[in-house]
């Protein structure tokens, strides 16, 4: 069984090598790719708009209804308060699921046995529909914030534990031997030689997990909760106002996708030195 | 994923071995699971047996509710994957091929990939109402950008210059599809449906849940409604087991014929 769980490739991912049956290689310049995907952006938007007017019905409502709803949510707060709820209940379950990854991860880098073992039980973990997830969480913690948190940690577990574990399995094995040789004792070994090996891993699996466990936590918000973003969502959904809803998933999605970058910018700031990785 | 095995012992023999210890390992695995389940049987009031559990799956397999709900969904489920993957491989195969649509499509692909299902499951349950298309669009909405991305990846993974050398010796079509385009384009094509599966499948279930009266979406709403906990536990093994199916016996091995030339 040799599969990992490979983080779907989101937004921000690393150039790969474009294009290469265009006329004219080479990365594109920076002027121009925001004029072309600016033209996308906003023929996808005259499209909707178009069919908003010939539906020309509150269920589909216009851009610019939606635009307007995005700007009084924000200016309200309302944006503002449950986005840092949601985040502030990812946070802590990234936290939870970092104790739990570094032990599972450190076990299934080091043992062969390990990995058979965990493989099963994360692959559930990482494969679960969200539905099941969300129910479960709403069943045993109620509505509060202990479901939400606990459904983001569980999510992220299996992509912070296998990314821990390739951590692990990178280490040099002739460095290890030395130091142990040279009776170096065990702050320093874990201090210099696993800390560097496994802070670029354990970035790339908490950047993914987030992913991840961004939508099933707003699922779980969805199914029971009074706060968060998904706790609106449901809301607008109950109250039938598509535009309200469709305002909530674009600041979701734009939320979404600055910290994606935003985490993807600190990842090549921090580990630039890694050029195989970065 | 590479897994490094050491070389000492002869292939056979090493095969056997790892086998065996893997299959011990996979063993505990259940059976650590089941004892988790059972101690949260006990510490929670309201969590059912996993015999329980296992005894509502068969009857709910003899009165039909079984086979009947998981037919209409697979149905549902098929018809939507295949849309998304025809309309994912021409757009993927055309941002792959040129720079004008990459650019184009993959800040919308980026965003379309930021939006969760269950949007997707309430939007098309307020337009769509509780017909069939609710669950179809939804698993076609939800699959569609993992296919793009995928598929855009496994286009431009094709070897362009061999493709040429090959052409300007005279090799036949149907050789260079066979030889060296497909080798390319084959791990990325598994992962654009393997990913598409994943995430179709998460959709039709919230599509179900909200917005549908027959399926295993519904029907593990219908339990739950009724505040029967085994009934929805049992369709939760149902969905679970079929993950696994889907990934360990389908397209597992299918992942590993497709890139053996890579341990080769």
């Amino acid at each position: 069984m040799t599969q990992t769980i490979t983080p779907p490739a989101t937004g921000a991912e690393q150039p790969a090598p474009r294009g290469r049956w265009s006329k004219n290689p080479g990365q594109p310049t920076g002027p121009r790719q925001w004029v072309v995907s600016g033209i996308a952006l906003i023929v996808a938007i005259g499209g909707w708009a178009a069919v908003a007017a010939w539906v020309n019905d509150p269920i589909l409502p216009r851009p610019a209804e939606v635009l307007e709803q995005v700007i009084q949510i924000t200016m309200s707060g309302e944006a503002f308060t449950n986005f840092a709820s949601s985040i502030s209940k990812i946070a802590a379950g990234f936290l939870i699921a970092m104790v739990g990854g570094l032990v599972i991860g450190f076990a299934m880098g080091r043992s062969k046995f390990m990995t058979s073992y965990f493989s099963l039980p994360l692959f559930v973990l990482g494969n679960m529909p969200g539905l099941t997830y969300a129910v479960f969480g709403l069943l045993i913690f109620g509505v509060g914030a202990g479901g939400p948190i606990v459904v983001s940690a569980l999510v992220a577990l299996p992509f912070i534990a296998m990314n821990v574990a390739e951590g692990v399995r990178s280490v040099d094995g002739n460095l290890l031997a030395m130091c142990e040789a040279f009776n170096r004792n065990r702050r320093d070994v874990l201090r210099h030689l696993y800390l560097p090996a496994l802070a670029t891993f354990v970035f790339a699996g908490v950047r993914y997990g987030f992913a991840m466990a961004w939508k099933v936590e707003a699922l779980t918000e969805v199914f029971g909760a009074s706060d968060g973003v998904g706790f609106m969502i449901r809301k607008a959904y109950q109250e039938f106002q598509v535009a309200d809803m469709l305002a909530w998933t674009t600041l979701f999605i734009i939320t979404m996708i600055l910290i994606e970058r935003g985490l993807a910018y600190l990842e090549t700031r921090f580990f630039a030195w890694r050029k195989d990785l970065a | 994923m590479t897994v490094t095995i050491p070389t000492e012992l002869p292939a056979w023999q090493r095969h056997l071995k790892t086998q065996g210890m893997s299959a011990i390992a996979v063993t505990a695995a259940l059976l650590s699971i089941l004892a988790v389940w059972q101690i949260a049987v006990l510490v929670g009031n309201r969590v059912p047996s996993p015999v329980q559990t296992v005894e509502r799956l068969v009857s709910e397999a003899a009165i039909g509710e079984l086979w009947h709900n998981l037919a209409i969904s697979m149905n549902r489920f098929v018809l939507g994957l295949v849309l998304a993957l025809v309309v994912g491989a021409v757009i993927g195969v055309l941002m792959g091929m040129s720079k004008l649509a990459d650019l184009a499509f993959s800040d919308l692909n980026a965003a379309a990939l930021a939006i969760p299902a269950v949007i997707w499951a309430l939007l098309t349950t307020m337009w769509f109402g509780f017909g069939w298309l609710t669950p179809v669009v939804t698993v076609f909405l939800s699959g569609l950008p993992f296919v793009i991305v995928n598929i855009a990846k496994a286009t431009r993974a094709v070897p362009a210059d061999l493709v040429l050398m090959a052409r300007s010796f005279g090799v036949p079509r149907g050789h260079i599809l066979r030889h060296i385009v497909a080798p390319a384009v084959a791990g990325s094509t598994v992962a654009a449906v393997r990913f598409a599966i994943m995430s179709a499948w998460n959709g039709l279930l919230l599509a179900e849940w909200f917005g549908s009266t027959s399926g295993v979406g519904w029907r593990s709403r219908y339990w739950y409604d009724a505040n029967q906990l085994d009934g929805f536990f049992a369709w939760v093994l149902v969905f679970i087991l079929l993950l696994v199916i889907a990934d360990l016996v389908l397209l597992g091995p299918i992942e590993r014929y497709a890139t053996r030339w890579r341990s080769a």
